[in-house]
């Protein structure tokens, strides 16, 4: 169902492109509204994934069909007899209203409307980041501030190869396909697809672009396993739980990814990391030169990991991250790493903070919070000096109010006799009168400021605050790095001593008065253009060479560097 | 293979555990001061990543050590403090690890896995949990053996003196050791010191472990190779470069900015980088760009590949133009081909009519796969590139790097007044005949003049295009103008990103976007529109062809080009209004810091110190269309809505333009609120 739009200009495609051409295959764009390429245009296509924009932590994915067509035609559930939420086939449904999916094949960024044109949303194009905010959640997700930290140092280009350990919900599985894309490399021998069989008639235009595939052989049709002329990028990833793996299969299949994916369901800890499907082109190895383990217990998959069984690429360096919550689990993985060889290891933890901006009024209140400001009156003072005022201001009014009472009072007494105690009462009353009069007072002018001209000027006001969101998370988890170098044996340092002689040791120029070695400094003196050396130069070379060749007949060996401190 | 190559720059981790920018150049000495120097052949095709000790005296080069041994030294510790009491012992690292180690590779680590994962069937999310209680049983009988070996040798400093008689060997004994040259000096020099130290009996194994390490790196000159690499190359300057030149952008900042901006293999991106090309190193090596051979050091093809060029501009080329200009000719007879011509005849004395060359090599602008460099100079400053093998500037020798195709830069001016650059300036027209007979290096300028005209031309257009995936921006600039200039040219839910060293510049972004402030701005942008008054907020056309600025050199065909460009909706700032708030949905501000531990068997925590300075913040919006081009259907409602309120109801997707919705003020009240903060 992914392959709805056709492939256009592939011609175009593919010359505009740093293609490979010398291995002959053609490098076609895949057709994923992930990834750049015929679907990347700038609207939403039917059959495609598309995020829901409804608030800043509220992301809703969903597949737009092409019409409200039955249910069940549609999507095959890929697990059997699981109950799972079975998202609506014909619109969008969200807290801000229902979206018909015709209403969503739009330009990707518009805003809809809802059917009943109450709430509006915005339509994305999916990223990987996207995609990890909206996604079903299966188990914990790897977070985008984990995962784009782990494939920079695992150093995942268009290209490499990484396996993926513990897929889970799919969240590091989209972000390391996105990674390691560099288009879809068919052979035009073992095509399957008929359509894009005009690719291989185009292949000979591309012949004068660059080239980027790296130390394959040249010519890709002969009987070279399919493994190392390989060049496409691929994600291996494997899952050990059924179910998952076949729902991350199905979702990747939905998203065009499954080219760059190969989900495999197996437990590495116990059985490792070749892959069981040899149809898939490459080979039942996995040539990685990128791990990532997100695995309960590391350091039983690592002993798998070699470049004997084939699991690890045979000429790269290779890297791995392991992803554990627990600082034990960590410490374990280190241990078997460093006996496996691993070198460069290296334990870190990611904190990451997303920060709110706010604006503050002069009163101290949150500019635009309007729920959060209602009913704590006490810090309304803007400085000491209104404080002061104010208070001042308030005493005052008190101070008249009892006098006035007391006159009041006085009078009422001589009037009549008798209701002593009733008329304190009424005194205590008078006094939270007073103070609500104020407030009465107040308010208009607070009022004024707000509505009227400074209504325009509201957001500007105050000053701009920033913050930690409220809800951080502390410890995500610890990431193992290390790196795997070549081997590396003495027959091949003998045969690279053979490829690069060493040039004879040049004579130590040492410089006479401070005896000191400038034979690997730049600073030993330099014959000027014209091939002559200045007196001084001569001078100098003249006295280094008498001293080198004393030290030489002393010692009758080469005099080497000095240490600066013994 | 992933070997070490001539004239490749690689990074060499220095037993100061500093690190040094080298560029192995075959035949040379590669000096590192104190610590000696080696030949760089004996680095030339060797894998990355490997230990070598320098040698001195005799077989003056490199040797390798097992990776064996240097991991024993860690893992000696692993099984604590038995060996502390023989310090020749220690010092040696045992090699033959036993398997006692806590490193759980052995059997009833297996089984008890299988028992995790049976409970882990079924259950969602929480299987690290129950893995770590099922694993505690077995973490903790190894915890108890290890507590019982820590308290059998616990020791402490109470009876070490901390003076200089501790050490009984002499300067001039080490300096004779030292001379002796040979692998071996090194570790016999530290034997000797750990025997003669008097309280090495008291050390604890910990401090013992750190009294040997210190003295390894010291005595034992051991380097490791590691390639430039974007990581690596972002690592060495920060700590030993000048950080505040690349902005002082972390690891982890970087693949932030990486992720968010989407940067992929086949997209297309802008940038702003005001870090000397780091940011533009990091987004080609996550395009493909620094991979492969093209992307080598040059070696020597350079000269060959320059001379098949020029032969191409002269010969080849011309004659194919040739053939081409008749037909064009016949078909369109367009008058400007006759003006230009006109032109020419006055300008040169040969009369010839021949069109200017068009399709340089090279000049064509790919249309996906590429970066486009926006910078406020002539030149853009990407010296950072330079290990990664493309240097801007001799660029001749670097035409086979696959980012001299796909990075295009231009200046502001380039991109939004192009009509008054002198780059675009085409040279006088040579005649062919006149071409042959001009000097070499006259021919080859004029060829480079022309290519950098075409070149540059076919930039501007593509850039005035717009439909850019995403756009990184690191800069020191005030971003209001930055944001105006980049905003239009991204496509619909295009991602912008920006990076800055502190955070205030980004507080101030956000701000800009701000619930309250966009929707003033949606109302006063209304009430112009539906007073059809010229408002400041109305949105002027940035022009292309500016009658007053107009470069008077710029030939007509080039000006015809540039008035076909699409004219880009620009914002004028004001006080209120830095920039239109309507385009960017939802933006954020990160800061991400990675927290580095020792990770040694009982002394493990986070490392003491760590480099300050800045934090490092990285925002993040995406780019949406405004929507206000709808009917204003919702007019007079604003009177009566409550501030905050969806005026933004007024606006409609062009699908859906004439639902009549009646609008439920208080409902979209909510969501506004909710959909920015």
């Amino acid at each position: 169902m992914a392959a709805v739009v056709p492939q256009t200009g592939s011609q175009s495609v593919s010359s505009a492109l740093t293609s490979s051409s010398s291995t002959g295959k053609t490098i076609t764009f895949a057709d994923s509204s992930f990834l750049p390429g015929p679907n990347s245009s700038s609207t939403i296509v039917p059959n495609s994934r598309a995020i829901a924009h409804l608030t800043r932590d509220v992301l809703q994915s969903v597949m737009v069909q092409p019409t409200p067509s039955p249910s069940s035609t549609s999507t095959p559930d890929p697990v059997a007899n699981l109950k799972r939420k079975q998202p609506s086939t014909s619109s969008l449904n969200t807290r801000f209203g229902s979206f018909p999916h015709p209403s969503l094949l739009v330009p990707a960024g518009s805003q809809v409307r809802s059917a009943s044109g109450t709430g509006f949303i915005h339509i994305l194009r999916p990223t990987p980041e996207l995609w990890t905010l909206s996604l079903p959640h299966r188990t914990q997700v790897v977070y985008t501030p984990d995962s784009s930290y782990i494939l920079h140092r695992l150093r995942v280009r268009p290209g490499s190869r990484i396996i993926e350990a513990g897929a889970g919900s799919g969240s590091f599985t989209h972000a390391s396909a996105r990674a390691v894309y560099n288009g879809i490399h068919e052979n035009p021998v073992t095509q399957s697809v008929p359509t894009e069989q005009t690719d291989g008639v185009t292949k000979g235009g591309d012949e004068g672009t660059n080239t980027t595939s790296d130390s394959v052989p040249s010519d890709g049709s002969t009987q070279i396993p399919a493994t190392l002329t390989d060049s496409q990028g691929r994600v291996l990833s494997f899952e050990f739980h059924a179910d998952r793996a076949s729902i991350l299969r199905h979702e990747l299949r939905q998203h065009g990814l499954h080219q760059i994916v190969t989900v495999t369901n197996r437990d590495v800890c116990a059985s490792g990391f070749s892959l069981p499907e040899p149809e898939l082109e490459i080979g039942g190895n996995t040539y990685a030169t990128a791990v990532f383990l997100d695995l309960p217990a590391p350091w039983l998959a690592i002993p798998h990991l070699t470049r004997e069984n084939g699991s690890l690429s045979q000429t790269k360096a290779v890297r791995i991250c392991c992803f554990s919550p627990c600082l034990e689990q960590a410490l374990r993985t280190i241990a078997v790493l460093r006996e496996q060889d691993w070198v460069e290891e290296d334990l870190v933890e990611v904190a990451h903070k997303r920060l709110e901006v706010r604006r503050m009024g002069p009163n101290g209140r949150e500019i635009g919070a309007k729920s959060r400001s209602q009913g704590d009156d006490e810090i309304k003072v803007a400085s000491v000096e209104d404080s002061v005022s104010k208070l001042k201001k308030q005493l005052w009014h008190r101070k008249a109010k009892q006098a006035r009472q007391r006159e009041r009072l006085a009078k009422r007494r001589k009037l009549d006799e008798d209701g002593n105690e009733e008329v304190q009462d009424d005194d205590s009353d008078v006094d939270m009168d007073a103070n609500d009069d104020e407030d009465v007072e107040e308010a208009p002018e607070t009022a004024e400021e707000e509505g009227g001209n400074g209504r325009l000027h509201l957001f500007n006001q105050g000053r701009v605050l920033v913050r930690t969101e409220p809800e951080l998370k502390t410890h995500t988890s610890y990431l193992v790095f290390a790196v795997l170098p070549l081997p590396w044996t003495e027959e091949d340092e003998i045969a690279a001593k053979a490829k690069y002689t060493l040039p004879p040791r040049p004579a130590p120029q040492v410089n006479p008065r401070t005896g000191k070695d400038y034979t690997s400094g730049g600073k030993a003196p330099k014959p000027t253009t014209d091939g002559k050396l200045s007196k001084t130069q001569e001078k100098k070379l003249r006295k280094a060479q008498e001293k080198a060749a004393k030290l030489a007949s002393e010692s009758n060996q080469t005099p080497k560097t000095e240490g600066t401190d013994a | 293979m992933e070997l070490i190559q001539p004239n490749d720059e690689v990074l060499i981790q220095l037993p100061s555990e500093t690190t040094k920018l080298v560029k192995i150049v075959p035949d040379s000495i590669i000096g590192l001061g104190k610590f000696g120097s080696f030949p760089a052949n004996s680095l030339l095709g060797r894998p990355y990543y490997l230990t070598w000790s320098i040698l001195d005296g005799e077989n003056f080069g490199l040797e390798p050590v097992p990776i064996s041994e240097l991991n024993s030294e860690k893992l000696a510790t692993h099984t604590v403090p038995t060996t502390s009491s023989d310090p020749a012992k220690a010092s040696k690292k045992s090699k033959n690890t036993d398997s006692s180690t806590p490193s759980g590779v052995d059997s009833p680590g297996l089984a008890l896995e299988d028992t995790a994962i049976g409970v882990q069937v079924g259950d969602d999310g929480e299987e690290d949990d129950e893995d770590v209680a099922l694993d505690a049983g077995m973490l903790e009988q190894e915890l108890e053996r290890e507590q019982k070996l820590w308290e059998a040798e616990m020791k402490n400093n109470r009876d070490i003196r901390d003076d200089q008689t501790a050490q009984s060997m002499t300067w001039q004994e080490i300096e004779k050791l030292k001379k002796s040259g040979g692998t071996g000096s090194g570790k016999e020099i530290i034997s000797r010191l750990l025997q003669s130290h008097a309280y090495i009996d008291k050390k604890t194994a910990f401090s013992l472990a750190k009294y040997t390490k210190r003295k390894t790196n010291k005595y034992l000159k051991r380097i490791r190779v590691i390639p430039a690499d974007v990581p690596n190359f972002t690592n060495y300057l920060i700590t030993q470069k000048e950080p505040l030149k690349m902005l002082e952008i972390r690891d982890e900042a970087m693949g932030l900015m990486m992720s968010w901006a989407d940067v992929k293999w086949g997209g297309r991106y802008l940038v702003i980088d005001d870090t000397g090309g780091l940011v533009v190193a990091a987004m080609a090596e996550r395009m493909g760009l620094l991979a492969g051979e093209d992307a080598r050091a040059p070696k020597k093809v350079s000269s060959a590949r320059k001379r098949k060029r020029e032969e191409m501009d002269d010969g080849k080329d011309a004659k194919e133009e040739e053939e081409a200009l008749v037909p064009q000719a016949e078909a369109t007879g367009a008058p400007e081909t006759t003006e230009a011509a006109q032109k020419e005849a006055n300008d040169n004395p040969y009369n010839t009519p021949i069109k200017p060359k068009t399709g340089y090599e090279q000049t064509t602008v790919p249309n996906s796969n590429t970066i486009t460099v926006l910078h406020t100079q002539d030149q853009p400053n990407l010296s950072l590139l330079r290990p990664f093998n493309f240097d801007t500037a001799n660029l001749i020798n670097t035409t086979t790097h696959p980012l001299s195709t796909h990075l295009l830069s231009l200046s502001y001016l380039q991109l939004l007044s192009p009509e008054s650059d002198v780059t675009l300036e085409r040279p006088q027209v040579i005649p062919d005949p006149v071409l042959r007979t001009l000097k070499s290096v006259k021919r080859s300028n004029y060829h480079r003049k022309c290519r950098r005209q075409e070149r540059l031309l076919n930039i501007v257009s593509s850039t005035r295009r717009g439909g850019f995936d995403g756009a990184i921006i690191a800069t020191g600039m005030e971003l209001s103008g930055v944001i105006n200039t980049v905003t239009p040219l991204l496509k619909g839910s295009g991602q912008l990103v920006i990076y800055s060293p502190s955070v205030e510049p980004l507080s101030e972004v956000v701000d800009w976007c701000s619930t309250l402030r966009r929707t003033e701005f949606m109302r006063i942008k209304k009430e112009s529109e539906t007073s059809s008054s010229s408002s400041s907020l109305t949105q002027p056309q940035l022009h292309v062809l500016d009658p007053d600025n107009t470069n008077p050199d710029i030939d007509p065909a080039t000006l015809e080009t540039l008035k076909s460009l699409p004219k880009l909706p620009a914002h004028t700032s004001d006080e209120y209004f830095p920039i239109d708030p309507t385009n960017l949905l939802a933006p954020t501000i990160h800061t991400s810091r990675v927290r580095t531990f020792q990770a040694l068997p009982g002394r493990t925590h986070p490392l003491m110190t760590s480099r300050g300075g800045s934090e490092g913040y990285v925002m993040h919006a995406t780019k949406v269309f405004p929507i206000l081009e709808g009917k204003v259907e919702a007019r007079g409602k604003f009177g009566g809505r409550k501030k905050g309120g969806g005026e933004r109801s007024g606006g409609r997707d062009k699908e859906k333009g004439k639902t009549s919705a009646k609008l439920n003020g208080k409902k979209e009240d909510v969501m506004e609120v909710d959909d920015l903060d």
